[in-house]
């Protein structure tokens, strides 16, 4: 993929309203590679590749949950700061459904619906993060200050 | 660099030794009275603004009891750091985060409390747009310092970074809590103890 060939995603779309810096970097993605393998081929601290995780609590209400790469989320606890029952992942379909996005190409940016998003707290401490750009094999690079504020999301402390 | 990046600067290399520096012994005890002052009552879900070192934690977390849920932020990493080794319980969110865009939804807090911060902030009015957008109707927004207003300007004015952080006089302060939907404002201002109390009615 050029550099002046990149799709246009929801999630570069909203990129380019939000006038937030960034840069996109498009990597040879593997199927169920996750952000090991964009972390070793951008070759970058797969701490600064965010996943986006998309979850739904016991009222199988939707929401993302974005961690770093290196890092699961302890549902179990997230459900408890959330005050819910339960929370767990979403099968792909229904992750699909929510935000427009397929597994492995799923970003917080230009989602199909508004979704409560929620961050892991320590995501902040970074200077720059790299999070899905809505395709597979394509990250962009920017401010975790910018996207929090942009896709107003909460923080959270669940990691594992 | 821009006067928002020397404050954090200026925060930031002084964060391991900040609460040693600013909070003897003597301090803690007064400190231990104003907290006292906030009300702070079992199982508040509490927002700790400019938490810096985190020095107000321990004390809130006492109040609120182990169901409330304690979150703080400030815009110095370092700070947040040092804040992060208090946090008592896993409900307690500590992190790195700006006053001008709170990153939580509306009506989240039951209180907000802006302890020796409040000054440094570039922009007064959004800050205290946004600290009242995250209080539920009902809610008490309370900026406190262990110094009065006039104490407070001669102790800033001692370091240059922050010299021109000032408090807004009473009739400022007032229009500005207003403007932000808090209402009822009283303020305290006496040797050694500012503290202005507003209720979110909006």
């Amino acid at each position: 993929m050029s550099k002046d060939k990149f799709p246009i995603t929801p999630a570069i779309r909203a990129l380019k309203g939000s006038g937030i810096p960034n840069s996109l970097h498009p990597y040879d993605y593997e199927d169920k590679g996750g952000t090991g393998r964009a972390a070793s081929e951008l070759q970058v601290d797969e701490h600064h590749v965010i996943k986006t995780l998309v979850m739904e609590d016991d009222n199988r209400a939707p929401l993302v949950v974005l961690m770093h790469g290196d890092r699961k989320v302890s549902t179990k606890e997230l459900a408890r700061q959330l005050g819910v029952k339960t929370i767990r992942p979403c099968d792909p379909e229904t992750a699909h459904r929510h935000t427009g996005y397929f597994v492995g190409g799923t970003s917080p940016l230009g989602l199909k619906k508004p979704l409560r998003i929620y961050f892991e707290a320590s995501i902040a401490d970074l200077s720059f993060i790299y999070i899905n750009a809505g395709k597979r094999g394509l990250l962009a690079r920017l401010a975790p200050r910018d996207l929090v504020h942009e896709v107003k999301a909460e923080p959270v402390n669940v990691a594992l | 660099m821009s006067p928002t990046e020397s404050k954090t600067h200026f925060f930031d290399t002084r964060a391991e030794n900040w609460e040693e520096t600013c909070y003897p012994t003597p301090v803690r005890e007064r400190l231990l009275d104003l907290v006292r002052a906030f009300e702070v009552r079992l199982g508040e879900r509490v927002l700790d603004v400019g938490t810096g070192p985190g020095i107000l934690l321990p004390y809130l977390r006492e109040r609120m009891g182990p169901i409330g849920q304690l979150c703080a932020f400030d815009l110095s990493l370092e700070m947040i750091r040092q804040a992060r080794r208090k946090s008592h319980t896993s409900l307690d969110i500590t992190f790195q985060g700006d006053v001008h865009f709170i990153p939580f939804a509306d009506g989240a807090f039951d209180r907000v409390i802006c302890f020796a911060a409040f000054p440094h902030f570039d922009a007064p009015a959004q800050a205290l747009r946004e600290m009242g957008r995250v209080l539920k109707r009902g809610g008490v927004l309370l900026v406190a310092h262990l110094l009065s207003r006039q104490e407070l300007s001669a102790h800033h004015g001692t370091h240059e970074t922050v010299a021109r952080d000032l408090l807004p006089s009473e009739p400022e302060m007032k229009a500005l809590f207003a403007q932000a939907g808090l209402n009822g404002t009283e303020i305290v201002d006496i040797p050694g103890r500012y503290l202005a109390r507003a209720v979110k009615t909006g």
